[in-house]
C-alpha cells in the first residue's frame, strides 16, 4: 500500500482549474482496471504485475457497469470468484466500466502513510485522496462510446476503430469531468511498464501513444486536482485506466 | 557456428508445419449440421430444425455436460428481441423446443456454469 512512485508523482499542471500541484510522493501508486482472468472479465487491483486483493477492497468498488453495443446498460453485477472479482452481466456487454474510493491517506514525517486525513494525524505533513477509474472495451470499436458520468477521469480514444497491431499509433483523449484536460500524465501500458516515464495531453486533451501489446493493454492516466476538503487532504488523485485487448493470430 | 544439416532443417521444418495442428482447440466443423461459433475455448453449434432449436456445446473437442449448465438463447429479429431458456439435455445438448429463428436474426447463446457461475456467451448471425 505505501508503494511510492516517483515517476507517477510527476509535477502535473492541468488546464481547466485544476491547480498545478508538485509532490515527490504519493500515497500509492494502484489502480483498477479489467482483464480476462479463467475465461471472464475480471476487476483487478494493483500495479504492474502485481495482482492485488481486489476481494476485501470490493466494498469501495461503486456503480459497475455493463454496456451494450447501442451503449444501453446491460444489467452487471461483480462478484467474488474465490481471490478473484469477476464480471456477471446478463448479456454480451461492448465495454464495462467501474469506479473506487480510494480514500483519504495521510503521510507523517517518518514517511509512513495512514488511512485517515490529515485532521486525525497531528503531524501530517501531507494527505491526499484517491480516486480511481476503468473502462474497458470489448472488440475492436470505440464507436460511439460516451463519457460516463461517473468516471471522473476518462481516457478516451479518438478514433473510433481501435488500432490492432502492436506498435500502431493510437489518439487518446483524456476527460476530466466530461471535458478534455491538459497535462494529464498518460502511461501506455499500466501492467507491463509501470515505471515509464509518462506522456502528457495537450491543451485538447490529447495524446498519441503505440500501442504496446498485441494482447491485452491497460493504457493509464493520472491527474491530480484540487482538494474539496482542505482540512482533510491538500489534493486529490484521479487515476483512470482504458483497457481493451488485441487478437493473436489464428491458431 | 555450423551450417544446419539438411536433416536438422527437415526436422525444423516439420515442428513448424505441426505448429498450427498442436495449437488447434477442437473441430469448428459442424457436427450436427448446424451453425459453429466459438467464445475462448468453448465451441457452439446451433441447430435449427423442424422441432426447435437445439445448441451443441464442446470445449477441445470433448464435450461439456449440459447437466452442469443453464442456458438461454436470446433472438434479435426484426427489431424485436426475445428470450428463451434452454432445457438441458442429453449429454451436451441443450433445447429449445418449439423455437423458430428466421434468417438473419441475431442470436446470442448464454450458457452459465452451475458450478462456478463461469459465463460464457457465443453469438450466431443466422443464415
Amino acid at each position: 500500500m505505501k508503494t511510492i512512485s516517483r515517476l507517477f508523482a510527476a509535477s502535473l499542471t492541468a488546464a481547466g482549474g485544476i491547480a498545478s500541484l508538485v509532490s515527490a510522493t504519493t500515497a500509492q501508486a494502484h489502480a483498477i482496471w479489467f482483464a480476462e482472468r479463467g475465461t471472464q472479465l475480471a476487476l483487478i487491483y494493483g500495479v504492474g504485475a502485481d495482482d492485488l486483493d481486489i476481494v476485501k477492497r470490493l466494498p469501495l468498488v461503486k456503480d459497475p457497469a455493463g454496456y451494450d453495443a447501442q451503449w444501453q446498460k446491460v444489467p452487471t453485477t461483480l462478484r467474488a470468484a474465490g481471490p478473484v472479482v469477476v464480471v456477471d452481466s446478463e448479456a454480451p456487454i461492448t465495454a464495462a466500466t467501474a469506479w473506487m474510493d480510494y480514500g483519504m491517506w495521510t503521510k507523517t514525517p517518518d514517511g509512513e502513510w495512514h488511512k485517515k486525513g490529515r485532521d486525525e494525524v497531528p503531524t501530517a505533513i501531507f494527505a491526499e485522496r484517491t480516486m480511481k477509474y476503468a473502462v474497458h472495451l470489448e472488440g475492436a470499436s470505440a464507436k460511439g462510446l460516451p463519457a460516463f458520468p461517473d468516471q471522473t477521469l476518462q481516457i478516451m480514444p479518438v478514433e473510433d476503430a481501435i488500432p490492432q497491431k502492436i506498435g500502431d499509433p493510437i489518439k487518446l483523449r483524456v476527460l476530466y469531468r466530461g471535458k478534455p484536460v491538459a497535462d494529464a500524465a498518460v502511461f501506455h501500458d499500466f501492467v507491463g511498464d509501470p515505471d515509464q516515464t509518462p506522456a502528457k495531453t495537450a491543451a485538447d486533451g490529447t495524446v498519441t501513444i503505440n500501442v504496446r501489446n498485441q494482447g491485452h493493454n491497460v493504457i493509464g492516466a493520472i491527474l491530480f486536482g484540487p482538494s474539496d476538503q482542505p482540512t482533510k487532504y491538500d489534493r486529490i488523485e484521479y487515476r483512470a485506466t482504458l483497457s481493451f485487448t488485441l487478437p493473436h493470430l489464428p491458431e | 557456428m555450423t551450417a544446419a544439416s539438411p536433416f536438422k532443417i527437415a526436422l525444423a521444418a516439420l515442428a513448424l508445419s505441426c505448429g498450427s495442428v498442436a495449437l488447434a482447440h477442437g473441430s469448428m466443423r459442424p457436427q450436427h449440421g448446424g451453425m459453429v461459433a466459438m467464445s475462448g475455448e468453448v465451441v457452439v453449434e446451433l441447430v435449427r430444425g423442424p422441432g426447435g432449436v437445439s445448441v451443441y456445446a464442446t470445449e477441445e473437442d470433448e464435450p461439456l455436460a449440459a447437466s452442469g449448465m443453464t442456458g438461454k438463447l436470446t433472438v434479435m429479429a426484426r427489431g424485436r428481441k426475445t428470450d428463451t431458456p434452454l432445457v438441458p439435455g442429453p449429454g451436451n445438448r441443450f433445447d429449445a423446443r418449439g423455437l423458430r429463428v428466421p434468417p438473419g436474426a441475431q442470436v446470442t447463446v448464454a450458457l452459465v456454469n452451475t458450478a462456478n457461475r463461469a459465463r460464457t456467451f457465443v453469438n450466431f448471425t443466422v443464415r
